[in-house]
């Protein structure tokens, strides 16, 4: 009997398990043989579809007999597949890149920007070839710049590519570069960021129901993926801007075994400053540059397996040299980033992917001063350290179609030297801040289920972390829900909750992304930074080419630091970093905006931003609420592209863009007040002295006073030349801020008096892109 | 040839826009409502003395507008004290000192504002007690020989939270008393390194802005004991001060501090006020000096 209800219990199993196969395989481009992340593939006769991961692998579940499956991707010309599934299906699909985007035929009313758990507010797919189109000043192509016309996002100073997410600060972004945390993603004061066009192939923004996949920052991830390298056929790129040049080579080590990519980029503005100041005789000769280097290589041993090694180096360098009345002097600051990571992507099943990693994230700054007088040597040494070496595995298991569970966890080792401090000469050589030197342990694990039920598509997970430092462990358990119910083909409302934390903190003066900025870890006495958002939004496809998305946000912030009032770090103060800090919290809530039509000769994405962010510290402010520094109420931005010419082997592209912003928000005194004089200056404290403790000078609240509008509009107008072998050239020509428009770059105080500097008019640049 | 001119006005277009990138003042009208300013310190040494004004705008660089209309109730733990005279141009007095360990509230009333209120409890006196290693000569046979004494100073803390300050006097080669501004020679774990400067070139690597702050945090009721070098005829001075006062200081000290870093980015102070509706400060201190 209980055989026979063993035998009933698994017919249903076994009936469905003889009438369905699984196709799997991976989805790649055809001439170069770069997986492509995200591309779909769909069976029209059974309505059934599903999207490649991160590593260009599917898995789907189909009934038995012919079908076809439709393989497609955005820049690429659909692939058909006529096939007789009779039994569990390897599927390599190759696609053929469409030479004009008018040739890609967008069937029904399939969106194809449109995810099928997020909102296009929540998640954004960033095209990286269309970023290559957006007006940037000095023809340096940014990632970063590039998403801040994105609705909820904001920039920081202009130009500078630090940015900020639905009210939280810049350091609140996880940005990974191959799946490995970059900490300070920027070169020369901001302006730039660590992010070589040339070596990325795919970068994706996550900016609410972010997946348990991604953990360790509040508000935002991006996740940028470099480029393999070539599996076919040998290629490289030069291109060159007015202030740096880049050199990419690509291709096979073993034809469609085994590739690999370097790209090498770096500025060549200290070279003629240094002839300059030679010719001129200058006792000292100084000079400033960036490099970045990234290199990957991949080796497929077999179906089942390829290994990756990719490598991320990044450097800025500041120095002068100098002999002056035979004392010897020297000085450098230099900052930069080193990433590498070992990956191992196995298909372990027709239904069972896994991604096991291995890397290293380094940021350091140094500053030294060396002098040499005879035999004597003084030197002087501050430089700051993290360093994180984790270890990774993710799988990705596809029950059927539309249900996929993913699971993983991540062991990591981190180290911080912030601020250490070294003094060297003839008799002594003295650390004075080595206790700030702190390490730590974090383990983490995710469960993630992706489903798609009727009209209802879902994304739930759960994020569990412990972190341990200094004998203290504090544990989380973070929730993510994303919600897409489908009302129809057209109009779907998504819904989406997530808690975050943070055990990092990023300690900042300017919110330029300076060298100064220090990374600490949570502390005994300062715990962890956690977030809540929640949000809802309805979105409307209109055809293929319009997308219009509103949505909702509000999201709380716990255990977030600000530098406590007078706290600076390039000046000798305290250098325990935990004396010059306050824990507090934050409140953001706004709405989004988004109008987009793309695909066709005329695109266009216009996105507005109304916003709200404020901050609350016990003890500043007597505990009072005060708004955020880039709590800007308004933003709009516009990025408009039209195909003046569009016929084979040439393109004709004119782009513009245009921002508008409310100011953010500055810390000035405004208030005079009598003042009383401390104790002990009341008798013999120079006039002066007297004069100044007779009035102090405070303000309402901090960031009390609002900078004006900040607004500027971009051209560019671009022609490419690229024949079908791949060669060809491209040039851009840019004008930055047309109509010369002084936004405040920054203020600062000079003499007692603020002062507003401007740094970008009207700039025009031409840059040059060579493929072979 | 001919298209030289034309050629020099377009470089010379793009030279001017270029460097049109400039610097200048910051416009900061902001139209700040005035809001009443009192300042008293309770010192139970002393009377009674505050004085009102009015906060004005940073631009308009007046001398403060003084209110001498004011009605001022000073309340000692619950009770009224007494009301504090107008003495001409702001000041209020009340002829009786404050006494150590009762608590305070004023009262201000006048037209046109809202009422200000403010509460502190006054302290008492620091005791304090010091030892002397033995002398030090410097530059010996010269003219400038001096003696400088290895100093033990030891506050007997009371129990409860206990904020002190201390400063010293030192008279220089004229014979005149000065404020010694800063402190070379602490090096003290129960000092609060909220002022404490890093410098390579000082002997231990570091001093103090101005004071030494210590908080009885940790060791309530327990000997504070720190050394330092000093000087016969210096006066040392110890103030133990309330909640709010110790932080009017702190954020008077690290806005002095920034003034003189003059540095591009750091934090602006805000002066610490603990007046409900106004600005200025309500506080206490209570002073214990001792001269070598």
């Amino acid at each position: 009997m209980r055989n026979i209800l063993l035998l009933f219990l698994l017919l249903p199993t076994f009936i469905f398990a003889q009438n369905y196969v699984i196709v799997s395989g991976k989805i790649s481009d055809m001439n170069s043989g770069e997986l492509l992340i995200g591309a779909t593939i769909y069976s029209p006769d059974t309505k059934l579809g599903v999207s490649a991961n991160a590593y260009g692998f599917f898995s789907i579940k189909l009934p038995k007999g012919p079908t076809t499956l439709q393989a497609s991707y955005v820049g690429y010309q659909t692939s058909s597949v006529r096939i007789n599934l009779k039994k569990d299906t390897v599927l390599n699909i190759s696609l053929k890149t469409s030479l004009n985007l008018e040739e890609v035929t967008v069937k029904g009313n399939q969106n194809r920007t449109a995810h099928p758990y997020f909102s296009s507010l929540n998640m954004m797919k960033l095209d990286m070839v269309k970023m290559g189109d957006i007006p940037v000043i000095l023809g340096e192509r940014d990632l970063l710049k590039s998403i801040q016309y994105l609705p909820g996002i904001k920039g920081g100073a202009e130009n500078t590519a630090g940015y900020n997410v639905r009210g939280g600060s810049s350091d609140q972004n996880l940005i990974l570069l191959d799946g490995v945390p970059v900490y300070n993603v920027y070169h020369l004061m901001g302006f730039f960021s660590v992010f070589n066009g040339e070596a990325i192939k795919n970068a994706e923004l996550y900016k609410g129901g972010i997946p348990a996949r991604y953990g360790g920052h509040l508000s935002s991830v991006l996740d940028v993926s470099m480029k393999e390298g070539n599996l076919k056929k040998k290629e490289g790129t030069f291109t060159i801007s007015p202030v740096a040049g880049n050199f990419t080579l690509e291709g096979p080590i073993k034809k469609d075994t085994a590739s690999y990519i370097i790209s090498v980029r770096r500025t060549f503005i200290d070279g003629p400053l240094m002839l300059i100041q030679k010719l001129a005789d200058q006792p000292y000769i100084g000079g400033y540059f960036f490099y970045d280097i990234n290199a990957k290589a991949n080796w497929i041993f077999n179906p089942q397996n390829r290994i990756f090694l990719s490598i991320y180096s990044g450097l800025d360098r500041n120095f002068y040299n100098g002999n002056d009345r035979n004392i010897k002097q020297s000085y450098h600051y230099q900052w930069g980033n080193t990433t590498a990571v070992l990956r191992l992507n196995s298909t372990l099943n027709s239904k069972l992917f896994a991604n096991t990693s291995l890397y290293f994230s380094s940021f350091s700054n140094t500053q030294r001063t060396k002098s040499e007088e005879d035999k004597s040597v003084n030197l002087f040494l501050t430089s700051s350290k993290l360093n994180d070496w984790s270890l990774k595995t993710d799988f990705d298991y596809y029950f059927t179609s539309g249900h996929v569970v993913r699971f993983g966890g991540k062991l990591s080792q981190l180290s911080f030297s912030p601020d250490i401090l070294q003094q060297r000469n003839d008799e002594t050589e003295t650390s004075f801040t080595q206790e700030n030197r702190k390490q730590a342990f974090v383990s983490e694990v995710y469960l993630e289920d992706a489903i798609q039920w009727r009209h209802l598509n879902a994304n739930i997970g759960l994020r569990a972390a412990t972190y341990s430092i200094e004998g203290k462990t504090y544990s989380s358990a973070e929730p993510r829900i994303a919600l897409n119910w489908l009302l129809n083909p057209e109009l779907t409302i998504s819904a989406s909750y997530m808690r975050n934390s943070q055990n990092l903190h990023l300690l900042t003066n300017s919110s330029l992304g300076l060298p100064t900025d220090l990374w600490v870890a949570s502390t005994k006495k300062i715990a962890p930074q956690k977030a809540d958002q929640y949000s809802l939004g309805i979105e409307k496809h209109m055809g293929a080419r319009y997308t219009l998305g509103l949505e909702g946000y509000y999201k709380t912030m716990k255990n977030v630091t600000r530098f406590n009032e007078g706290a600076a770090f390039l000046s000798g103060r305290d250098r325990n970093w935990e004396n010059n800090v306050s824990v507090g919290e934050g409140e953001a809530y706004g709405s989004e905006l988004m109008f987009r039509k793309e695909n066709a000769r005329l695109n266009w994405l216009l996105a507005y931003t109304l916003s709200w962010s404020n901050q609350h510290f016990d003890d500043i402010n007597r505990g009072r609420w005060f708004p955020f520094k880039y709590d800007r109420r308004h933003d709009f931005s516009a990025l408009i592209d039209y195909k003046l010419k569009s016929k084979y082997p040439g393109e004709r592209k004119i782009s513009l863009a245009f921002v508008f912003q409310s100011g953010n928000h500055v810390t000035i005194n405004d208030t005079e007040t009598e003042g009383v004089m401390p104790p002990g200056f009341e008798y013999y404290a120079s006039p002066k002295e007297v004069e100044k403790f007779r009035a102090r000078q405070t303000y309402e609240n901090p960031n009390n006073f609002k900078m004006p509008s900040f607004h500027h509009l971009d051209l560019n107008y671009s022609v490419k030349k690229y024949r079908s072998s791949g060669r060809g050239h491209e040039w851009s020509f840019s004008g930055y801020n047309i109509y010369n428009h002084l936004n405040p770059w920054m203020t600062y105080k000079k003499d007692g008096v603020a002062k507003q500097l401007s740094i970008f008019p009207f700039i025009p640049s031409v840059s040059y892109r060579y493929k072979w | 040839m001919n298209y030289q001119p034309r050629y020099s006005a377009y470089l010379l277009l793009i030279f001017l826009l270029v460097f049109m990138s400039c610097e200048k003042d910051l416009k900061t009208e902001v139209r700040i409502n005035p809001k009443l300013c009192f300042n008293c310190i309770l010192n139970p040494d002393s009377v009674i003395r505050g004085s009102l004004s009015l906060s004005q705008s940073i631009s308009e660089n007046n001398t403060f507008q003084k209110v001498s209309d004011a009605i001022i109730e000073l309340k000692e733990d619950g009770q009224t004290f007494g009301i504090m005279k107008n003495t001409g141009s702001g000041v209020y007095v009340l002829n009786i000192k404050p006494n150590s360990g009762s608590y305070y509230e004023i009262n201000i009333k006048t037209e046109g504002f809202q009422s200000l209120h403010a509460s502190t409890i006054v302290p008492l006196k620091p005791s304090v007690n010091y030892e002397l290693d033995n002398p030090i000569l410097h530059n010996p046979n010269t003219y400038s020989s001096y003696f400088t004494y290895r100093i033990t100073k030891n506050i007997n803390d009371r129990l409860g939270i206990n904020r002190y300050w201390h400063y010293r006097h030192r008279q220089n080669h004229s014979k005149i008393w000065r404020f010694v501004g800063v402190f070379y020679d602490v090096d003290s774990p129960i000092v609060d390194n909220f002022n404490r400067v890093t410098d390579a070139t000082d002997e231990l690597g570091f001093h103090y802005e101005s004071y030494i702050r210590i908080n009885d945090s940790g060791m309530d009721g327990a000997i504070l004991s720190f050394y330092s070098t000093s000087y016969l005829n210096e006066i040392n001075f110890f103030i133990d001060t309330d909640e709010h006062y110790d932080k009017y200081l702190k954020s008077t000290i690290k806005q002095k501090m920034n003034d003189g870093d003059n540095l591009l980015f750091n934090e602006p102070v805000q002066i610490y006020s603990n007046i409900e509706n106004g600005l200025g400060i309500f506080g206490s201190a209570a002073i214990t000096s001792f001269k070598l």
